[in-house]
């Protein structure tokens, strides 16, 4: 891994935290395909076999559901592991061993048993990737009782949810945007922060309009923002983080003061956090809406093949538009 | 250097001004005289221009805000580095108002005052009560009095339909303005919308109950015997409320009754088809010719002088129902003008007021007042006179009516007649009955006989 | 070209200690543990009345649905019994001999009367509950074995499946990982001859179970189900294996489903009563009493008044069980919202405290 003085990537720091974490508990251990020798294939977790040895870093055979089924196994007996789906297109495969189980051991034995594991995997389109590989189904996990969901946006959060998930004494699945994986580079402080699952986090602040966003978006959540505060619009942008359990409260206390909501994600819009989101709000702070809450989303197809994936993505001038009409929709 | 613009004192009596539109923003460039921000005291809205000419540095207030006289309502940076004469105190429209008031301190203040049977009727119409019945269906089926009826609806009672029409359908409104207007005590219905597609905004709701401290702005509230609202009173309500207890206190007022056989007035007006005139303009005309021959009904009473100071021009305030209250702006110079041009001032008037666009100039130097309840309903009235004026007219529902005709004691063959019920009351420190009595039967007279009605005028 | 593709040829014979008729073969290769037997034999009679019990109460609607283990006590309990107590079992879902051997009939009404409370286990953290997703228990099997041995323990898994489960990609994943990890664990499947209505030859085209262990390179027997030496034998053979090597093996146990798939189900519509009823002969309780018989250590009078205990012992645990149901509240919002994280989550208590509180009284 290298630290070059402008800060790491994501993947930088993804692997960094690994290391931390390894070094600091013997119970963690990563599994997964192409994880060790190969140093992953998006080189997440480079260096760790050399470091800690194949008994803690397994180069595991080419199932997903074996991989997970096995770490819960791990998981239930003393170990924490960190389990990678190479791509979330992928984890489909496993899904029936994080429904069935990861998410209902500790439930199902009474608290007898539990499952302190973490499933980390890519997700999400931009990287021009084949099929299946840009994906953003985080509502699956989402959706599931007994799960949590954590999708970091930048690398600084990405290290402090990390930490926070390994840690977690129950199993969480860690999406990991990859269009954000080389975007961006950020000096990150010398001792690890550990994030808290369940608050989001506010990445500009504002008083025109709420913007909720998460993963890869959020980004362009922020450009749209600089756009718009040059006509005296200002964006508070909120980065989700943690998908289940959300935080509801600190979404709404936002639109408290604004009274306008947008929400922007990559997802296909039907049946996605987007709707999640409204409606808390809704529950919580129906009466400060000034007007209808807004979503910029995906669309209800899969994702094209590569050379029209930014066609499908919500550009920015579009969330810039949605986010503007809504500011200067009266109410 | 930076220059405070203040609310002037803008005289007559008013203390305070809501803000109604905010012409500038800040950054601007303005003129001295440019029209800067609108406000509204009582019920003329009025644009105020800027004394100063240079850059809007800071504005001060926003739309529904209110002021009183004295505060800074925008700063304006006019690039002068010293203490020079950058700008005058006074806005120039401050002069025009001087010129119009009058010297008799009260004229001008009360020259607007509504009617308390019109507001009782407006009050009625904005709880959506029985009136939309009658606007809509007219009991009196036997022939049309619809007809003047509903040319009188359009003019007083239009408004009345927009509160109806605002109690039945629901008015578009999102959940924080609702909320907003729950909390403030006032009605959706009632606010003045200016949203798209007529939807009430959160400013809107600000403007209409700009200040939420605790007399005015609470919700559901309870006194000892049950649960209560408040409502704050807007500024026309206010200075109603002002006027007519004044009138009422003030003035013993009598009022005589009769009724005008129009039923050739009624012809006449149905021969001219989509052109004609509504009752106001004419019985406007008519009474203007009457009041040339009953001064005293055209009068002000100067108690200081114990002197009745008879006005020697006609200019007749017509009440008009909007949705924030009663206005009466004055149609000036009736005697001079013919009943279709009358028509057309009056209509223009009621749009004006209608769209809170009335000015200063509109609603003052009236000398008589009509008032004309007729075409949302009722068979008689009992008026509160406009001080400083000494009578009012008031016209209820036409309607037609078996009227017996031949001598009694010989056969007495009802005719249909189209009776118009119309009231005077009066000022009985001036006037007496037998004059509110022979004045009312000059009216009666010209308007059952309209050649003679056009000959006279 | 022709000959270059080989076929399979699996050598499996099948193991077996006992006949038919409950007499020894090869008495001079065989010791007995009489004790054990017996112990082995009570146990297996002991899980077949409870079984029938539990039959009688569903179908007064006492109970809810369940997989009856008739005719497979052998299989489970001449396994079970040669396990150590730090050892894990995991199972599928018909157990209830081999769950019997270590865990009360108490819980086990609770939890076939549809509480979660049923599930907590006496001892035996290491007792798994049924796992319903059939082969899905095998990877986390797998996962528990390989953790236990880095942790220094040398603890064994031993985990049951059914002939069906061998079709799931499951089955496969955690052989494969077994044997690629080297973890110690004991695949035991319980060939019952059904997958619901699918007999065995529309479930594989394999001769044998046993032979798709050697595909991952995995030793595995072959053993008569219903003989509970023989299958204790091969156990203690697998067992040993994993205990000082850490390697995995597989038994299969080839044995019949005498009953009902589950209480909703009608196997009239899929098979024979004759083929139910050929198997009788081969009873696995009837075997092992003939042979405590045969070796004078339980007579008519042994039997019965071991029946009558057996009763009572299941009268009380239902009556125990009973009492204990009494005390659940339906709608405890702590048993409902209980045990879904370490903490519970912000909505979870949002929603918990509406749940609690129904009418009036909610937050938002």
């Amino acid at each position: 891994m290298t630290e070059k003085s402008e800060g790491l990537t994501m993947v930088d720091a993804i692997n960094k935290t690994l290391h931390e974490a390894m070094e600091h508990d013997e119970a963690v251990m990563t599994i997964g395909q192409d994880v060790g020798v190969d140093g992953g294939v998006f080189r997440v977790t480079e260096g760790l076999i050399e470091t800690f040895g194949a008994e803690r870093v397994i180069d595991s055979p080419l199932a997903e559901s074996g991989i997970a089924g096995v770490s819960v196994g791990m998981a239930m007996n003393g170990l924490k592991p960190v389990a990678e789906m190479q791509f979330s297109g992928f984890s489909y495969y496993a899904m029936a061993q994080i429904e069935n189980h990861a998410s209902r051991i500790r439930w199902r034995t009474r608290g007898v048993h539990s499952v302190p594991m973490v499933i980390r995997m890519p997700f999400g389109a931009g990287v021009r990737a084949l099929e299946h590989h840009s994906e953003s189904r985080e509502v699956f996990y989402g959706h599931m009782p007994g799960l949590k969901t954590v999708i970091p946006a930048t690398p600084r959060r990405a290290r402090a949810l990390l930490h926070a998930a390994i840690r977690d004494a129950d199993p969480v699945v860690f999406m990991e945007p990859k269009a954000v994986y080389r975007k961006m580079r950020e000096t990150l402080p010398d001792d690890a922060e550990i994030a808290e699952i369940g608050k989001a986090r506010v990445a500009r602040k504002g008083e025109t309009l709420t913007l909720v966003s998460y993963g890869a978006m959020l980004h362009r959540a922020l450009e749209a923002s600089e756009i718009l505060t040059k006509d005296g619009i200002e964006v508070e942008v909120i980065d989700v983080e943690t998908i289940s359990p959300l935080d509801a409260e600190g979404i709404a206390a936002s639109v408290a003061r604004t009274g306008r909501l947008l929400i922007v994600n990559e997802a296909p819009p039907s049946y996605g956090a987007a709707g999640e989101i409204a409606m808390r709000v809704i529950e919580e702070e129906f009466y400060s809406l000034r007007v209808p809450i807004r979503r910029v989303c995906g669309w209800d197809v899969h994702v094209p093949f590569f050379a029209r994936e930014q066609v499908y993505l919500p550009s920015v001038t579009l969330i810039a538009e949605a986010a503007r009409e809504l500011a200067e929709t009266r109410g | 250097m930076k220059q405070e613009f203040k609310l002037q004192d803008p005289g007559e009596g008013v203390h305070e001004v809501d803000i109604l539109d905010v012409l500038v923003a800040a950054g601007d460039e303005v003129s001295e005289g440019q029209e800067v921000l609108t406000v509204e005291s009582d019920k003329a809205s009025i644009d105020l221009p800027s004394p100063y000419a240079g850059t809007v540095d800071e504005l001060r207030v926003k739309e529904g805000d209110t002021v009183v006289i004295g505060d800074v309502l925008l700063v304006v940076e006019d690039g002068a580095e010293t203490k020079d004469d950058a700008g005058v105190d006074k806005p120039e429209e401050l002069a025009e108002d001087s010129e119009e008031t009058p010297d008799a301190k009260d004229c001008q203040e009360n020259a607007e005052d509504p009617r308390e049977a019109a507001e009782e009727t407006s009050e009625q119409a904005a709880k959506g009560s029985k009136e939309e019945e009658n606007a809509s269906d007219r009991p009196d089926a036997a022939n049309q009095p619809d007809v003047p009826a509903a040319d009188e609806a359009k003019e007083s009672g239009t408004a009345k339909d927009t509160e109806s029409e605002g109690e039945s359908a629901p008015v578009p409104a999102s959940p924080a303005a609702r909320k907003m207007a729950r909390t403030r005590g006032v009605d959706l219905a009632e606010i003045e919308p200016t949203g798209k597609d007529g939807q009430v905004v959160v400013d809107d709701v600000k403007a209409a109950a700009p200040t939420q401290d605790a007399g005015g702005g609470q919700t559901a509230e309870e006194d000892i015997f049950g649960p209560v609202k408040r409502r704050r009173m807007s500024s026309i309500r206010a200075a109603t409320a002002k006027a007519m207890a004044r009138s009422w206190q003030e003035i013993p007022q009598v009022v005589h009754e009769d009724e005008a056989d129009i039923t050739e007035l009624e012809l006449w007006r149905r021969r001219q088809g989509d052109d004609a005139p509504t009752m106001t303009p004419i019985v406007a005309k008519a009474a203007a010719v009457v009041l040339r021959d009953h001064p005293r009904f055209n009068a002000m009473l100067d108690t200081e002088t114990d002197e009745i100071v008879l006005k020697q021009y006609r200019n007749i305030n017509l009440a008009v129902a909007t949705d924030r209250g009663l206005v009466t702006p004055v149609v000036r110079g009736v005697d001079d003008k013919s009943v279709r041009e009358l028509a057309r001032e009056m209509e223009e008037l009621s749009e004006k007021a209608r769209e809170k666009k009335l000015e200063k100039s509109d609603i003052s130097s009236g000398t008589f007042t009509i008032t004309n309840i007729g075409g949302i309903g009722g068979r008689g009235l009992a008026p509160l006179i406009n001080p400083p004026q000494t009578a009012i007219l008031g016209l209820a529902r036409a309607r037609a009516e078996p009227v017996a005709t031949g001598e009694l004691g010989e056969c007495a063959i009802p005719e249909t007649r189209m009776m118009l019920p119309l009231v005077v009351a009066f000022d009985h420190r001036v006037i007496d009955g037998a004059d509110a009595a022979r004045f009312t039967n000059d009216l009666v007279a010209l308007l059952a006989d309209p050649v003679s009605l056009a000959m006279t005028t | 070209m022709t000959g270059l593709l080989r076929q399979p040829s699996p050598d499996f014979d099948m193991h077996k200690a006992l006949a038919a008729d409950g007499s020894l073969l090869n008495e001079e290769e065989q010791s007995v543990d009489i004790g054990l037997l017996e112990r082995m034999h009570a146990a297996m009679l002991r899980a077949r009345r409870f079984d029938e019990r539990r039959l009688r109460l569903q179908r007064q609607g006492d109970l809810g649905t369940f997989a009856p283990a008739k005719g497979q006590e052998a299989a489970q309990v001449g396994a079970v019994s040669c396990l150590e107590e730090d050892d894990w079992f995991v199972p599928a879902f018909r157990e209830t001999a081999a769950a019997l051997w270590r865990a009360s009939m108490e819980d086990l009404f609770v939890v076939t009367a549809g509480w979660n409370e049923g599930i907590a286990m006496q001892d035996g953290e290491r007792t798994l509950p049924d796992t319903v997703p059939v082969a899905s228990q095998l990877p986390i099997a797998v996962g528990i074995a390989h953790a236990g041995r880095r942790r220094g323990e040398d603890s064994v898994v031993m985990t049951v499946f059914g002939d069906g489960a061998t079709s799931e990609g499951d089955f496969h994943e955690a052989m494969n990982f077994a044997t690629v990890l080297g973890a110690p664990v004991v695949f035991l499947c319980q060939n019952n001859g059904w997958a619901i209505s699918t007999p065995l030859e529309d479930q594989t085209a394999s001769t044998t179970l046993a032979q798709k262990a050697h595909a991952y390179g995995m030793p595995a027997a072959r053993v008569d189900g219903n003989d509970v030496l023989a299958v204790q034998q091969v156990t203690e053979e697998a067992l040993a294996r994993a205990r000082e090597e850490g390697r995995p093996s597989m038994i299969e146990a080839v044995t019949y489903r005498m009953e009902v798939h589950t209480t909703a189900d009608d196997p009239t519509r899929y098979r024979e009563e004759q083929d139910v009823e050929r198997w009788e002969d081969y009873d696995p309780i009837d075997r092992a009493r003939l042979l405590l018989e045969a070796r004078s250590q339980l007579d008519e009078g042994m039997l019965d008044s071991l029946e009558s205990q057996i009763e009572e012992d299941i009268d009380a645990a239902w009556d125990a069980a009973k009492a204990r149901i009494a005390g659940f509240d339906d709608a405890a919002p702590d048993a409902v919202f209980a045990h879904m994280f370490e903490e519970p989550t912000a909505p979870l208590r949002r929603q918990e405290k509406q749940f609690a509180q129904p009418e009036d009284d909610r937050d938002d």
